[in-house]
């Protein structure tokens, strides 16, 4: 019997830990695939700064998770289209279990290694969370503080008055 | 760590997670909302306002705008439809070259200012009723006069126009206008009276014949009134040449046949100009000889 070998790369994080990842889940991250056949051959991990141990671990399930999914699309229309989708229960439960901090460091993740999918679904709860909230509301789940002077409000208000429903 | 460390960092400095996020991501973020979401966002913070400055999001502020301000000018329009009278018709414009002018003066480089200052442009003596949408309920509520010839300080009202119909001509005006308690309180002094007595209307049309009348002075001998045309063309008359007809000494214009049907004979009609031709006479040479 012959074990099937998958061809692997290896990321290095912001704290020195090294991540063997598969090339099917790496071919996810746009950033990465222009250098993946120099990865391939070289032994030495790629070290990325601005990631951290749990977010790359995160982003790894997630890819995993949607190994066979298709990409979304990349012309305009269709883009808008699938960004008025739904989030499927499972992506929401994921994205949301550690907080909104370990959210918003996977969106600067995917963001970093231009992982559209993943972006694509994190900036979509991010606007599940906005919508259909009071400017006051909104401030209270993301901790805003409102830094409009009374005057200042008010003519956005004013503004925004008319055509209002 | 770093990632971690830098996010509540700005947790803590009371700065929000969205503001932290990379320019694109936000403005990501924003354009999954609906149009109408995006105005309460630019009321949570200043930078939120930002975001909602940006290009692509004012766009969509401007386009969401744009349709509510079509849907308040569709909606005027067909209250209106049925309003046809001249007045309507000249109120309607004015009311939209407002407006117009009002875009043209508005040099304004964010448009979404575009209706929040006050209007600079004055017309006549609509000098504070700028076109601004958000006051556009005000020209619904309460029934404005509306007076021929001189333009009131209040705006035209739609509502109104149609009480200036209904006295004349009821095909236009739709049922719910009919039965609206504006066309019961003021219906009743249609703009034709208004018109009819007006002082702006010139004397010679309310009276089809301009006759001088001198109160005082005695009546006119009949025979000495004549109507003078003051037309260039001269004055034609229709004028059947039959036998009871003398048509001697006539300036004949044009002339044309038929037959008439209660008799059956030919009869030719000539067209002539009413002046009557002088006969020339010429002396008679036996009475010169004489004399």
């Amino acid at each position: 019997m012959y074990k099937k070998i998958v061809p692997q790369i290896k990321l290095e994080t912001y704290e020195k830990e090294v991540f063997e990842i598969d090339l099917d889940i790496a071919k996810k991250f746009g950033k990465l695939v222009p250098v993946l056949q120099e990865l391939l051959n070289d032994d030495k991990p790629l070290t990325i700064k601005t990631i951290n141990s749990g977010t790359l671990k995160k982003i790894i399930t997630w890819c995993t998770y949607h190994k066979g999914r298709s990409p979304p699309p990349e012309d305009d229309d269709n883009r808008m289209k699938h960004s008025t989708e739904e989030v499927s229960s499972w992506d929401d439960k994921f994205l949301q279990e550690d907080g909104q901090a370990a959210l918003f460091d996977l969106i600067s993740a995917a963001h970093t290694l231009d992982i559209d999918g993943l972006l694509d679904v994190a900036c979509k709860v991010v606007a599940t969370m906005i919508k259909g909230k009071a400017p006051e509301e909104i401030r209270k789940v993301f901790n805003i503080k409102n830094d409009f002077t009374q005057q200042e409000e008010d003519q956005v208000r004013k503004e925004n008055d008319w055509c209002e429903d | 760590m770093y990632c971690i460390l830098s996010h509540l960092e700005s947790w803590h400095q009371n700065q929000d997670l969205v503001s932290v996020l990379p320019e694109e991501v936000s403005i990501g973020i924003f354009m999954i909302l609906e149009d109408a979401e995006l105005l309460t966002c630019r009321l949570v913070c200043k930078t939120w306002l930002q975001i909602c400055e940006t290009l692509l999001i004012q766009e969509r502020i401007e386009n969401y705008k744009r349709q509510k301000y079509e849907q308040y000018w569709n909606l005027r329009e067909n209250r209106i439809a049925g309003a046809v009278t001249p007045v309507a018709k000249a109120m309607e414009r004015l009311a939209f070259g407002v407006d117009v002018v009002q875009k043209l003066f508005n040099t304004s480089p964010v448009p979404d200012r575009l209706f929040a200052s006050p209007s600079p442009v004055s017309i006549g003596r609509m000098t504070d009723r700028s076109p601004d949408p958000r006051k556009f309920h005000q020209y619904l509520s309460p029934p404005s006069p509306v007076s021929i010839g001189r333009i009131t300080d209040r705006s035209p009202d739609p509502r109104e126009f149609h009480q200036y119909l209904s006295p004349l001509s009821q095909h236009g005006s739709s049922s719910s206008m009919k039965s609206s308690p504006v066309i019961s309180k003021r219906g009743s002094t249609p703009i034709f009276h208004r018109i009819k007595y007006s002082p702006l209307i010139p004397s010679r049309m309310k009276s089809p014949v301009p006759l001088r009348h001198y109160p005082n002075s005695s009546p006119i001998p009949k025979q000495h009134i004549s109507i003078k045309s003051t037309s260039p063309t001269p004055v034609v008359r229709l004028f059947d040449a039959t036998p009871e007809n003398d048509c001697t000494g006539l300036d004949y214009g044009s002339e044309t046949s038929y037959q008439s049907q209660s008799s059956g004979k030919m009869t030719q009609r000539f067209y002539v100009n009413a002046k009557k031709v002088k006969k020339k006479t010429t002396p008679r040479k036996d009475l010169l000889r004489r004399l």
